[in-house]
């Protein structure tokens, strides 16, 4: 079963998201970016499901030091974001995010297609 | 008089065909108790005049205002974000106040049907 880092600070959306994967992936939960980044040093992941907004470094600088780091720099990535503005897809493409989801989340499916779809390019 | 539904019903339909009563109780109940936390961050942040405080709260209260479907909640805690973020000072404090209003209001149109009649 492969391993999903969920980097979120929301508990709600948290619980969504283990309603959504838990039947088929290992979800690993941390609320903020020090956690996740010191938990999948030691606990690696095949994909992280990262929030932008994070309480402390947001999801740009976790990102950034996830790819500054060698075991994690090809790291698969999805942005969560309530965010959903003009441009914000492009942006968070070109910071280097694998891939983007808008929340509210209100397909399981889509999330899923996501995940599978970076996974298999991994 | 009755007043009129705030919460889409199928965003509730959506967390109860995902996982059962079980999940919409337990995500109802989050947006009761961790939503009211981030209604006082924006009030305190806003006395404060923090207001990247104020618009962080907004923003945690924008995905769990949809993941419940609570829509005018979502519409201001979306423009309570925008205007903190630029600092528009006379904009925020209406907002913040409607904030309020419009959680308190969503809260009691969840509570009941979901956990009937609690509040």
């Amino acid at each position: 079963m492969n391993r999903i880092a969920v980097v979120e600070d929301n508990p709600d959306n948290r619980m969504l998201l283990h309603a959504m994967l838990d039947d088929v992936y290992q979800l690993e939960d941390y609320e903020n970016g020090t956690d996740a980044l010191a938990g999948l040093t030691s606990s690696p992941a095949d994909l992280v499901l990262l929030d932008i907004s994070l309480p402390g470094m947001d999801g740009l600088q976790v990102l950034k030091h996830l790819r500054d780091r060698a075991t994690t720099a090809k790291l698969p990535v999805i942005a969560l974001t309530a965010h959903a503005m003009t441009g914000d897809r492009e942006r968070f493409l070109a910071a280097g995010f694998d891939g983007y989801v808008t929340k509210p989340i209100v397909s399981d499916a889509e999330l899923l297609s996501a995940i599978e779809h970076h996974l298999a390019r991994n | 008089m009755t007043q009129q539904s705030e919460i889409d019903q199928d965003a509730l339909q959506r967390l109860s065909a995902l996982g059962g009563e079980k999940l919409v109780h337990r995500i109802v109940g989050l947006f009761a108790s961790f939503g009211v936390a981030r209604v006082e961050d924006a009030e305190r942040g806003f006395a404060e005049g923090d207001f990247a405080a104020v618009a962080a709260a907004a923003h945690a209260l924008r995905s769990s205002a949809g993941n419940v479907g609570a829509l005018k909640l979502l519409a201001v805690a979306t423009e309570l974000e925008h205007t903190a973020r630029a600092r528009r000072g006379d904009v925020v404090k209406d907002l913040v106040s409607q904030l309020r209003q419009c959680y308190d209001t969503a809260r009691l149109q969840l509570m009941g049907p979901v956990f009937g009649g609690m509040s």
